[in-house]
């Protein structure tokens, strides 16, 4: 079993260096949307894993542009603009800023960004080693995030049925635009008594919807929401359900003359049990 | 009751044999083995006469069995003539359904069941069927008690019921010894974990799971857990 476990390791060795071959940036936020070319929230932070061996006094630079160009040497230089450089590491993992005044604003200006139109931001992390003229690249990180600046397709197709004090709401994805949805909103409104029901979904595009009231109808519409938090219009149509009183496995087991009221057995049958248990324990107290 | 207190009986019994065959040597430690099998609960038994019919579980549930898992252990107390083993277990099963709205059409909401059968039961090994004739395979009989906890969620989140009802089972089965198909493979198991014997097993059990109330109680107070029908369970052992 032992080889066997070593064959395993030594075979996937080669795939664990590959693994480690691109360095990967991660962007916070992972997309941006048209309030972002104007905002002055200072909320953008970059964190990577280069791909090369750390050494004490390596440093990192960062560029941000509209196109990935990130050479693993000094020369050329990466395209875009240069937002850090001489940043000291402490392993091959960094963050950039950890404490700064980088605003989304300033992020896509210096990448070049034109007009708040849609476009990729391209981040390419340098990692060198050395001093003097010996500085050279031993390793990079490369990471996107997306400038949306349009609505996902309006969901159609909205089915609701009834649950315990909820509406199970289903739809489908529209095909008046490209762009894809992050997440949906379900609404639902009724009128007597005036309420108004909304969650945030996101993945499937079929929900429960929690929260609502037992024989109150409710009117349902859905809007998609696209990675640059941009919201579509409502679903076409009005569609209509009526939570309803459900009844689980205990209240049908129990909608009659039944025996179990729950709750742990005793008397003689808990007797019984602890009777043999004890026989037991003395079986084997005789034996030792 | 009358049949609670010949299972308890019984595992007395059993235990007070024990040291009847104790001045043979010690065996090993005892085991450890993988349990699954199919399972089905006889609460629609409750109604039998109901008009309409009142199938609670079938109707939720479906009529399709379950699969119950179940790890147990055991302490080897003597080796005779056979081994006499100790053991203790714990299992899981789970069924989901759609509950069912005033008029009885079914609902999109879930309901669902959670059995956590505990167990503590003496087991019998016929070991020299395979040690003296050579035969890989090993009867053995078993008697347990049993205390199954159980759960049940309400739809839509409603407040779940619990409890535990507790009974017992007899039965017995047939273990394979895998140790034949490569006898050197099984003494490196051995040296390398301890692992002396490893078996497929199939057993089969007589469940009676109702608060050790039978058909004659006047007013019985508990619902039947037993399975519908000898309960078939396949399973993995490793004695050590």
């Amino acid at each position: 079993m032992i080889r066997r476990l070593a064959l395993i390791v030594a075979l996937l060795s080669p795939v664990s260096a590959l693994a480690q071959a691109a360095g990967t940036v991660v962007l916070t936020p992972s997309a941006f949307g048209p309030s972002d070319c104007t905002s002055t929230t200072t909320s953008v932070n970059l964190s990577w894993t280069s791909s090369g061996t750390f050494l004490a006094g390596d440093t990192f630079s960062v560029y941000v542009a509209m196109s990935q160009n990130c050479p693993a040497s000094a020369t050329p230089t990466p395209t875009g603009t240069l937002l850090a450089t001489g940043l000291v590491a402490a392993s091959a993992s960094g963050t950039y800023p950890v404490t700064g005044t980088l605003t989304r604003k300033d992020f896509l200006d210096k990448a070049g960004v034109v007009a708040c139109g849609a476009s990729t931001i391209h981040v390419c992390v340098q990692h060198w080693t050395g001093s003097g003229t010996g500085l050279s690249v031993k390793g990079t990180a490369t990471g996107s995030a997306d400038l949306v600046v349009s609505p996902a397709s309006i969901p159609v197709n909205v089915t609701v049925a009834p649950g315990e004090s909820a509406l199970f709401v289903s739809w489908a994805d529209g095909t008046d635009s490209a762009v894809p949805a992050v997440s949906y909103n379900v609404t639902a409104v009724s009128s007597t008594p005036p309420e108004t029901h909304t969650a945030n979904f996101n993945g499937r595009t079929n929900q429960r919807l929690s929260g609502l009231t037992n024989g109150v109808t409710y009117a349902v519409t859905v809007t998609s929401v696209s990675a640059g938090g941009i919201e579509s219009q409502p679903s076409v149509g009005v569609v209509t359900g009526t939570p309803q009183a459900v009844n689980g496995f205990w209240e049908q087991y129990t909608a009659g003359e039944h025996r179990e009221q729950g709750g742990c057995s005793g008397g003689q049958a808990g007797l019984i049990s602890l009777l043999g248990v004890a026989l037991a324990l003395r079986g084997l107290r005789r034996r030792s | 009751m009358r049949r609670g207190s010949l299972a308890a009986l019984a595992l007395g019994l059993l235990a007070l044999a024990a040291p009847a065959v104790a001045e043979e040597r010690l065996a090993g430690l005892g085991s450890f083995e993988f349990q699954a099998g199919p399972y089905q609960p006889m609460i629609d038994s409750e109604f039998p006469d109901a008009t309409p019919p009142v199938r609670p579980w079938k109707d939720t549930f479906g009529t399709s069995r379950r699969w119950m898992f179940k790890l147990h252990g055991a302490k080897a107390l003597v080796r005779g003539y056979g081994t006499l083993e100790l053991g203790g277990g714990i299992g899981y099963l789970s069924a989901t359904g759609h509950g069912r709205f005033a008029d009885t059409t079914v609902s999109l909401e879930k309901t669902g069941f959670r059995l956590v059968p505990l167990s503590l039961d003496l087991t019998y090994r016929v070991d020299p069927v395979w040690e003296r004739l050579g035969i890989p395979l090993v009867p053995f009989a078993r008697v347990t008690l049993i205390r199954d906890l159980w759960w049940v969620t309400g739809a839509g989140g409603k407040a779940s019921k619990s409890g535990a009802t507790d009974g017992w089972t007899w039965g017995g089965g047939l273990a394979l010894v895998l140790d034949f198909i490569d006898p050197s493979l099984a003494r490196e198991l051995d040296r390398d974990s301890g692992i002396k014997h490893t078996m497929l097993v199939v057993e089969v059990a007589q469940t009676t799971v109702r608060d050790f109330e039978s058909a004659s109680t006047k007013t019985p107070k508990s619902w039947d857990l037993s399975n519908d029908g000898p309960m078939l369970t396949f399973g993995f052992l490793f004695a050590f």
